[in-house]
């Protein structure tokens, strides 16, 4: 048991959260589950967070490419061209990072009030097919008979820190309520308020190409013309008069329907953020780029291939014009919900859904997770799951939690092959933990009292 | 704890055999294909000539018809070329007649006049108006008293003033003699006044002082006027036979200057030769052609241009005053001439001598100001109609590929045309070895290799609809591998008239042009395993 703890804690040496883990989730008692559902109760009477021990948590995700689906069929050759032409129209890598700077929690009566202050990172690059498949076949082919719709190509960041006040508190016998109020400061955005691109071969005359489009992208924090300075971004942070501010509300309930079932559901990260410190809108004009080759007879002979090719990517440039301008704008965080039941089939032994989702710019990220979970009291619970996820039904997770004295740690991830086959997986999300747990009772959502 | 150990063997168990199931992927070849346009061109029969020959000049009708026109320098004659006035010397006598004097130191007066005659060769001016010019006059007296000498020209006027000359001539024994001289320059003599042409009258006083000398009959005065630099701004003349000749030149004619023209078969259909005049001396004047012949510059041939069809010498328009002018054109044809028949494309060179005579009938009054003069310019005209067939082109240039290439699989041109001229234009592209040895050729098929077809005429030869074409070239592998292996190309390219198997004359309009556009697909080799 020692040495299970001696591993385990290897991987717990820093304390780390992610946004959304539908595998944290359904583990019982920590904290951090206030992050997806502000009804939650923990069980502890006290709970603290202890800062310099956060580190950095990743979700990556990407929606297409199904690797593991392909590996196999041909012989082990990864036709790559077979996998973009299945990937949807529009594709998202995402990349979420959160670190928690300090968490307190602490339990009155019926009420428990929590406060936290999470550094965030919140990317979704956004890739349509099209521009997958010109890349990898070229134009010569599908691209002369139809347009490559290129619309949609776009970059949406935010960096920002959430201080949150949260309350919970029970309605009647069978309901609980919570609510977190949060304050948000940016710290740099890039967003794309526009993506329209199309690029058309005439596959009827002599593959004249013709691009049209129009982009409109807007920064803050990062300077003007993309110049990004950490001191210029810190200074905006501190200095609250100059800074980004805007803020977000969590709800959420709990419901329980018997000693057997329970229901919760919750709204999280509703919240806007109005960006002013550095804030520049760069919108090009509705451009139009035609080229059908040269005029042959106009070449004075002495220009070569490079000559004429520098003279075309300079046509295409000098026909895109961008107005810069300085303009604060106000940018939404990406909202997610969540919805789960879950049954008791026997003591220690549950079984439960969840079905999540995650607003993402131009995108929506569903997540259904099915699980069982373990629980041995408040000491240690142990669940498998399998989601739904990043457009793929393979993603095996697990959880752990585990009491030594007033040390409770954690760790679960939606999808453990993309932690040890990175290859094979679309996207995966690891959380684990380091909290301080002090007094409190049987866990809130485990009716019958624990062994 | 039991249930713990197990959850945990099953967790470790999974993630075992995934593990074990999943090997390291290999990269299927990706071979993608870009198509990308090439070339976009419109020519028009200006580009064409232009590049031809920039000093072509294209002359276009009402009818949008082309010439191509080839110009002489300008030949010039001016008015001092047609009419020099020559210095003129005339003497001439007054005697007044016997008279006797009253005495001594009482005057006289003995008036009369004189018509004086100027030789100004075989012009008969009757009216003169000069910008510079001086006539003296020498005086000698026999008159044994003092005689003050005052000639008056009633028709030599300045500004509308008379003009006149006196002179002192006393006597001291012996003849007198004196001097004066009287600035031409803005006068105007109207001989026609004294009813003659060149005639001078002359109004004279003589006031004699008497010296108690009679005056005999043979007494008089000696006149002798020299009249020099008559520099004339305006004449009314009569003018018999003035013959001038303008320099003999030549007329390059440039088109198919540089081809080889043993298989050519082409018929110009109308060339001609355009005489244009601009004439501001009011006078009848006549255009004589002393020569005008055709000349093939390599072997020396020369053909005469027969002009039986047309009145040699011609008669050129004139103005009615010299404040005018008069143009006239002389076409020499096909129905004035053999022009049709020696005016071909080895033909060069076309060669000029021309006179202009002036000759007034019925002694008509002319008029010739300083300013005025006769311009002429020679034309040969060769209107863009012609039937053409077997014109061949042909060049052999050296292949420089960058060693072997692995980047391109295959690949194809495309080639899109819209050829609104009357011509139909084949073409080839052979690639050779070191030894010029065939390789391989561009088309495969015949009828690929007609690049342009000719437009669709109407029964004029005129284009009414162009031709569309469009030609793909595909390049497999070994094609490709062939063509880079190459050391020299030759491009052989056939051109004709639109159905010149008929001998069908087409036109060649303004309008005409050629769209050409070409486009290249190329399939890479593997992108992912080079």
């Amino acid at each position: 048991m020692k040495k299970l703890v001696l591993l385990l804690s290897i991987f717990f040496a820093v304390g780390v959260n992610a946004q959304h883990n539908p595998s944290l989730y359904p583990m019982s008692n920590t904290f951090q589950n206030l992050y997806a559902n502000p009804s939650y109760l923990p069980y502890s009477g006290f709970h603290l967070g202890l800062p310099g021990l956060s580190g950095a948590s990743v979700r990556l995700g990407f929606t297409g490419f199904p690797v593991g689906s392909i590996i196999g069929d041909s012989g082990g050759e990864v036709d790559v061209a077979s996998l973009v032409k299945k990937l949807d129209k529009q594709n998202s890598i995402l990349f979420d990072n959160s670190v928690e700077l300090i968490s307190v929690g602490a339990k009155f009566n019926s009420l428990y009030i929590s406060l936290s202050s999470r550094m965030r990172i919140s990317t979704n690059f956004n890739m349509p097919k099209d521009l997958m498949l010109l890349a990898l076949e070229g134009n010569g082919e599908q691209f002369a008979s139809r347009p490559a719709d290129l619309s949609g190509l776009a970059l949406n960041t935010t960096v920002y820190t959430e201080t949150a006040l949260g309350v919970s508190f029970p309605i009647g016998d069978n309901l609980r309520l919570g609510v977190r109020g949060k304050f948000l400061q940016g710290i740099a955005n890039v967003t794309t308020e526009k993506s329209e691109f199309k690029l058309t071969t005439d596959g009827e005359s002599n593959y004249a190409i013709s691009i049209q489009g129009q982009y409109q992208l807007r920064t803050s924090g990062i300077g003007e013309g993309i110049e990004w300075s950490p001191e210029d971004a810190l200074n905006a942070f501190l200095n609250l008069e100059e800074s980004n501010t805007g803020f977000g509300l969590d709800i959420g309930a709990t419901y329980t329907f018997s000693e057997r079932v329970t229901f919760s559901a919750a709204i999280a990260d509703l919240g806007y953020i109005k960006w002013k410190n550095e804030a520049y809108s760069y919108q090009s004009n509705a451009f139009d780029f035609n080229y059908s080759g040269e005029d042959v007879f106009a070449l004075s002979g002495e220009e070569d291939s490079d000559a004429i090719a520098t003279k075309l990517v300079d046509s295409l440039i000098s026909a895109i014009t961008v107005d810069t301008l300085k303009e604060e704008y106000t940018s939404t965080l990406n909202a997610r919900f969540m919805a789960s039941g879950e049954l008791k089939l026997k003591d220690k032994h549950y079984v439960g859904g969840v079905i999540a989702g995650e607003f993402v710019p131009d995108n929506f990220q569903p997540y259904v997770t099915a699980y069982y979970r373990l629980q041995f009291g408040k000491k240690f619970g142990f669940l498998l799951s399998n989601s739904f996820a990043y457009g793929s039904a393979l993603n095996p997770g697990f959880g752990l939690t585990g009491k030594l004295g007033p040390v409770q740690l954690y760790m679960a991830s939606d999808n453990f092959l993309g932690l040890v086959l990175p290859q094979s997986a679309r996207g995966a999300q690891f959380t684990a933990g380091l909290n301080l747990v002090f007094g409190g009772s049987s866990p809130a959502r485990d009716v019958i009292a624990p062994e | 704890m039991r249930n713990f150990k197990f959850a945990m063997g099953v967790f470790s168990l999974a993630a075992l055999c995934l593990t074990s199931c999943l090997n390291e992927p290999k990269l299927k070849e990706l071979t993608p294909t870009l198509a990308v346009p090439i070339a976009d061109s419109k020519l028009s029969v200006y580009d064409i000539l232009a590049r031809a020959d920039s000093n072509e000049l294209v002359i276009i009708d009402t009818s949008g018809l082309l010439s191509l026109k080839y110009e002489s320098d300008l030949l010039s004659v001016s008015a001092q070329d047609i009419v020099q006035l020559p210095s003129v010397n005339q003497n001439f006598q007054i005697t007044p007649g016997a008279t006797n004097v009253p005495p001594s130191g009482q005057q006289i007066e003995l008036t009369g006049s004189e018509n004086v005659n100027l030789n100004f060769g075989s012009i008969d001016l009757h009216q003169m108006n000069l910008k510079e010019g001086l006539v003296t006059f020498n005086f000698t007296s026999t008159i044994p008293n003092d005689v003050l000498l005052v000639f008056t020209f009633p028709d030599v006027r300045k500004n509308g003033v008379e003009q006149s000359v006196q002179a002192s001539l006393n006597y001291t024994g012996s003849p007198v003699s004196a001097q004066v001289q009287l600035d031409l320059a803005g006068a105007d003599f109207n001989f026609a006044a004294s009813g003659s042409p060149n005639q001078l009258r002359v109004n004279y006083s003589l006031q004699v002082t008497s010296k108690g000398n009679n005056i005999s009959a043979n007494d008089g005065v000696n006149v002798d006027a020299a009249f020099d630099n008559l520099q004339f701004s305006k004449l009314r003349y009569v003018a018999s036979d003035i013959n001038i000749d303008l320099p003999a030149d030549s007329v390059l004619i440039r088109v198919f200057r540089n081809t080889t023209l043993s298989n050519l078969e082409i018929s110009y259909i109308n060339p001609s030769v355009d005489v244009h005049v601009e004439n501001s001396v009011s006078s009848p004047i006549s255009l004589l052609f002393k020569k005008l012949q055709m000349i093939e510059v390599e072997s020396g041939v020369v053909n005469d241009i027969d002009l039986t069809g047309i009145s040699n010498p011609t008669q050129i328009n004139y103005p009615p005053n010299t404040d005018q002018k008069a143009s006239t054109d002389i076409h020499i044809g096909a129905s004035e001439s053999n022009i049709e028949q020696i005016f071909t494309p080895v033909k060069k060179e076309l060669i000029h001598d021309l006179a202009v005579n002036l000759s007034t009938p019925n002694g008509q009054i002319n008029e010739i100001a300083d300013h005025s003069k006769i311009d002429v310019k020679v034309v040969a005209n060769l209107p863009l109609e012609l039937t053409l067939s077997n014109w061949v082109i042909e060049a052999t240039v050296p292949l420089d590929f960058p060693g072997e290439q692995t980047v391109v699989k295959n690949g194809s041109i495309r080639l899109l045309t819209s050829n609104m001229f009357p011509v139909d234009v084949k073409t080839q592209v052979y690639f050779l070895d070191a030894n010029r040895n065939l390789i391989d050729s561009l088309f495969v098929n015949e009828e690929d290799s007609q690049i342009l077809q000719s437009a669709a005429t109407d029964a004029n030869g005129r284009s009414v609809v162009a031709t569309d074409k469009i030609i793909d070239i595909p390049f497999p592998d070994e094609k490709l591998t062939r063509m880079l292996n190459a050391e020299f190309v030759t491009i052989k390219g056939t051109v004709a008239t639109g159905e010149a198997e008929s001998g069908k004359k087409v036109r060649i309009y303004e309008n005409n042009y050629i769209d050409v556009k070409l486009g290249l697909k190329a399939q890479f080799n593997d992108i992912l395993n080079q």
